[in-house]
């Protein structure tokens, strides 16, 4: 039963890398890099088992990005997780209250990381 | 569908998701009360542990996990120790 | 210092406590300003960031509280009030102090940890109004409170028997956890699944779910409002399920939970008489150590007996306890107790010392060594107060870290004693008690190290503690974009050399005006003589720039001293329960770093004095028909080539009828001179020594400190100070001091057949007086000048040198001079020109010589005699 997991970060690099995390779950990377497209494919149907978004972008940053994505219609129980660093703590309160599940802290740590993919996509 | 609702039966599925629960609820607003099988219920999210919770219904068989099935035995029926 | 990190380390923390003490005072008076909290988190964001280099865990772990607490004041969870900027005022201070100890020794002075944990704690306090779990502590766990043993309690009561004895005999070595969880009810709009992440949690052993209120029936159920609370039993540390919860630690209780906790006996009472026998062998064997000859009895009995019977459930739990490999001998005790009583109470950890933790070897070991250092420090050294209260501060803290706390007494009649004998033996007697009871305590605890651990498990984690949010360890970002200003460091005294070598240059240049004199005059050739004056004008002009320039890289902004008042008038006027605001004007006014430095003693002095006697209380000021608020205004400006200060307030001035009396009661002068002085005349008479107008000398402006020191330090710098006062109104103290002093400009004057040279700030003009002007009263000679009766003072008396013979229809030079705010007429031969010189203190046998400021060179090589007025009058 895998499914799709989105990732946005304006940084291709970053995407690159956990999507190479990423695909050894079994779900289907699907990548953004920008909050305004991850919300475009959202909107467009998108309906992913998870969503993992950078704290720092462009225009819209990731809290804006997670605000709006809880009101597409499907996202509004999906995990979501905010990518911070260790300096950024005090973002993550605010991220939880606009609908963040919990953050990863970067660098990635791929075992972790898929670790915990697996406890929030049951049966991957 | 990791739900399936049959004549007077509902079976868990795999794992069941959270997206499911409002359907739980009507199936359970009906009476008699359809009862549950859990024996190929690998997990449920919480919402649908308290539709359970919330309806009592008989609970034909249990979940395979321990831990799972000690979760829905306490919560759903008399608390059985 | 051989570390150069440390090195470098030591004036940026200086510059990062600079800061935010800077910030938090502009943050009090205005509490929304964004960019000042922004400021002052982030200076203690980086000093903590960066303390992590060093081992020194006391400062790392205070400013980890104080970033803590700025944070949440800067998303407004708390709120900034003057006792929250007082603590964090002094923990800054503290620091300060560290980092100074660092500075010395690259560490931190032996208190540092009892200092930084009772600073921590009082920080911490600001927090209880803010939610408990976000910030409590992750190192000291706050005491289980009976109210965390009652709910601990409850919460193990949800699982049965079963589950509770499997539990015990998987969390037998390691020791498990308890923990509750109850999710925010919209939590699944989170994505969070609570059921899933609690059945996921690392080596769990049973989990208990139950709803927070009973559900309503799915007609009127809303399944997506969570009201469900678990509590589950896992293997582990608290560390690990605090990791897999991190998302949801706000919401979470973590509980270490040793075996023991998990045994309750449960059921109904019985005494048959066999249980009587049981119990009687049971003991005995125990106390044979024959633990398994024990069990094979508890099987005997369980066949026999109820299963639902309290004395059943005991026996279980005796059973699986035996399992074990290291059984404590007084659990075992007990359970075979409460065969009997059907109540099994958990013993204390230790009977022997049923009132106070037992702390490990290592604890033991390292007290000990504290002990030895506190010894060495006292044993045949001279007696000395703060030495003794050091050592005893020290010793009583030890104590009490070690659970020792009924030391304390005995500590203060050892420091009693210790003051009246002047000896250090009554506190090294405490110490050696202290010392030879730990000693016993290691012994012990070595001597049974299965028992010792085992003890120090039930101990140390058996509390209740609410988790805290993981802590930023970062320090990715300690030089968080911080510009390097293009700043060259400069060691003073390269600076001072260069001022001197100019210094010499600028007087050696005037040797070329004599020169040019010679050539006219000596050697006839004019033509030579302009040339070498139109040199000269080009070197003078140059040699001017160059001495203006460096005096420039010497100059601070006046800034530099007055910016701490604003944390001086704040803490004294709060201390005084005064309402003083501090005004700064001019403060980018410069001057010499010499007199910057040396300004700072007499500015505090004198502003202490406004705020301790110029500033009313508020009420008084309210009946005297003024706000509340006073102000006192600190003022710097340039006036030709002094430097101006002004302190002032708006307090109620000084009253020179108050003055006459105090002086006259002091002895400082008679009653009749005092009722002949002038008000400000009186006025000035705070600047005679010996004199105080404190009624009572306070803690703030007293310490035997008037304001005839603030008049010597000033004039040694080479300005003045006056003062003046309207009664109720206020009053203005002024500081005139000169912008640079490493070059004087002097008048050369002649007098008694020498060359001499008079400070040319003393001067206040030069006058020729016809004989017949010159008046006699009372043997002394005086003048009169736009009507002011000038006093005249020959300096051939003072010099004791004949005077040039003149003729008596002569006029006389008369250089008239200001000295102690008073004018004087200086009779002198003749005027010469006025002149920049650098001067040079007497040195070798003409130093003891009283009335010479110094000498210079002059260009033709003479050297001059400078004369310091003050002295010689």
């Amino acid at each position: 039963m895998a499914g799709t997991v989105l990732i946005v970060d304006d940084s291709p690099t970053m995407l690159l890398s956990i999507d190479g995390i990423l695909s050894r779950t079994g779900l289907k990377v699907e990548k953004a890099v920008s909050g305004e497209e991850a919300l475009a494919k959202l909107k467009s149907g998108l309906n992913p088992r998870l969503m993992i978004t950078d704290l720092n972008m462009g225009a819209m940053n990731g809290i804006e990005l997670i605000r709006s994505a809880r009101k597409v219609p499907g996202m509004q129980f999906t995990p979501i997780l905010m990518l911070t660093t260790e300096s950024q703590q005090d973002r993550r309160n605010e991220a939880k209250s606009a609908g963040a599940t919990g953050w990863i802290v970067k660098p990635v740590d791929s075992a972790s990381l898929v670790k915990l993919v697996g406890q929030l996509v049951p049966g991957l | 569908m990791p739900l399936a609702f049959e004549e007077g039966i509902v079976r868990f599925e795999g794992h069941c998701l959270v997206e499911e629960a409002l359907a739980l609820v009507d199936c359970f607003k009906t009476s008699p009360l359809p009862i549950v099988h859990l024996d190929r219920c690998l997990s449920m999210h919480a919402a649908l542990l308290q539709v359970l919770a919330s309806a009592r219904p008989e609970i034909a068989t249990l979940p395979e996990g321990r831990a799972l099935a000690a979760v829905v035995q306490r919560i759903v029926g008399e608390v059985a120790r | 210092m051989t570390n150069p990190l440390l090195a470098r380390f030591i004036p940026e923390a200086r510059e990062l406590i600079a800061s935010s003490s800077s910030g938090l005072l502009r943050l009090e008076k205005s509490p929304s300003d964004a960019d000042a909290v922004n400021e002052v988190f982030r200076a203690v964001h980086t000093l903590k960031g960066s303390s992590g280099l060093f081992d020194v865990p006391a400062l790392t772990r205070l400013v980890h509280v104080a970033e803590d607490l700025l944070g949440a004041i800067r998303v407004e969870q708390l709120i900034l009030d003057s006792n929250l900027v007082d603590q964090l005022l002094a923990t800054l201070d503290q620091v300060g102090i560290w980092i100074d100890q660092m500075e010395d020794s690259e560490r931190l002075s032996e208190d540092a940890d009892g200092i930084s944990s009772s600073m921590a704690k009082s920080l911490r306090s600001y927090f209880s109004a803010v939610d408990q779990s976000a910030i409590a502590p992750p190192q000291e766990p706050a005491a289980a409170s009976a109210a965390d043993a009652d709910r601990r309690r409850e919460w193990l009561c949800l699982f049965s028997e079963g589950e509770r004895l499997e539990a015990f005999s998987r969390i037998a070595e390691r020791g498990g956890v308890l923990v509750h969880y109850r999710p925010a009810e919209d939590c699944f709009f989170n994505g969070t699944d609570p059921l899933n992440l609690m059945l996921n949690a690392p080596g769990l052993l049973s989990l208990a779910v139950e709803p927070v209120s009973p559900f309503p029936p799915p007609m009127d159920l809303d399944p997506y409002l969570s009201n469900l609370s678990f509590v589950m039993l896992a293997a582990g540390s608290p560390k690990e399920i605090e990791h897999h919860l991190r998302y949801e630690l706000e919401h979470v209780v973590v509980a270490a939970l040793r075996p023991s906790d998990l045994i309750m006996v449960s059921g109904a009472t019985s005494d048959a008489p066999v249980w009587g026998d049981f119990r009687e062998q049971a003991h005995l064997l125990l106390t044979a150590g024959d633990l398994l000859g024990i069990r094979p009895r508890i099987r005997t009995m369980l066949e026999l007996v109820a299963p639902d019977l309290a004395a059943a459930s005991a026996l279980r739990w005796l059973d699986a306890l035996l399992e074990r490999s290291t059984p404590a001998p007084d659990l075992i005790a007990a359970l075979i107790d409460a065969t009997r009583s059907g109540v099994f109470v958990d013993p204390p950890p230790d009977a022997a010392l049923p009132d106070r933790k037992v702390p490990p070897a290592r604890a033991l070991t390292l007290a000990r060594d504290i002990l030895a250092v506190q010894k060495r420090g006292l044993d045949g050294q001279a007696f000395d107060e703060d030495k003794l209260r050091t050592a005893a501060g020290a010793l009583g803290r030890l104590a009490q870290s070690l659970h020792h706390g009924n030391m304390d007494a005995a500590i203060a009649v050892a420091i009693e004693s210790a003051l009246s004998s002047q000896s250090f033996s009554p506190l090294s007697v405490v110490l050696d008690r202290l010392d030879a009871a730990l000693a016993q305590e290691s012994m012990r605890a070595t001597a049974a190290p299965s028992d010792g651990s085992n003890r120090e498990a039930r101990d140390g984690i058996a509390e209740m503690v609410p988790v805290a949010i993981a802590s930023n360890g970062g320090l990715d970002h300690v030089d968080g974009g911080r510009g390097a200003a293009k700043l060259l460091k400069v060691d003073q005294a390269k600076i001072d050399l260069l001022m001197n070598l100019i210094g010499e240059l600028v007087v050696s240049k005037n040797s070329l005006s004599f020169l040019a004199k010679r050539a006219e005059d000596v050697y006839k050739c004019r033509e030579l003589g302009r040339e070498l004056k139109d040199k000269y004008a080009v070197i003078d002009r140059l040699s001017q720039e160059m001495q203006s320039a460096i005096m420039q890289v010497r100059m601070l902004p006046v800034s530099d001293v007055f910016d701490r008042f604003h944390r001086v008038v704040r803490d004294v006027s709060r201390k005084l329960e005064k309402e003083i605001d501090l005004a700064i004007e001019g403060g980018d006014t410069a001057a010499d770093k010499t007199i910057i430095e040396a300004l700072g003693d007499p500015l505090l002095h004198i502003v202490r004095n406004s705020l301790d006697h110029g500033v009313e209380l508020p009420a008084q000021r309210l009946a005297a028909g003024k706000p509340p608020r006073a102000t006192i205004t600190l003022r710097a400006y340039q006036e030709a080539d002094q430097v101006v200060i002004e302190v002032g307030d708006d307090g109620r001035g000084i009253d020179p009828t108050r003055i006459r009396d105090v002086a006259v009661a002091k002895g400082v002068i008679n009653r009749g001179e005092a009722n002949a002085l002038s008000d400000q005349e009186a006025i000035n008479l705070v600047f005679r020594p010996g004199f105080s107008t404190a009624a009572e000398v306070s803690d703030l402006s007293g310490r035997g400190v008037g304001m005839d020191v603030v008049r010597t330090v000033v004039e040694k710098l080479g300005g003045r100070v006056t003062m003046t006062s309207r009664v109720g109104e206020g009053s203005q103290t002024r500081l005139m001091l000169p912008l640079s002093m490493a070059v004087t400009r002097v008048m050369l004057v002649e007098a008694a057949g020498g060359l001499y040279g008079v400070p040319m700030d003393l001067i206040v003009e030069t006058v020729r007086v016809a004989a017949d002007r010159i008046h006699t009263v009372k043997q002394a000679e005086v003048f009169v000048l736009r009507e002011q009766l000038i006093p005249l003072v020959r300096m051939s008396t003072l010099l004791k040198a004949a005077a040039r013979p003149h003729s008596p229809d002569e006029a006389e030079a008369v250089l008239v001079c200001r000295v102690d705010g008073r004018l004087v007429g200086l009779v002198i031969d003749e005027f010469r020109v006025g002149m920049d010189v650098v001067l040079k203190p007497l040195e070798g046998i003409v130093a003891g010589l009283r009335g010479f400021a110094g000498t210079t060179l002059l260009g033709d090589g003479r050297v001059l005699l400078v004369l310091d007025l003050k002295e010689f009058l």
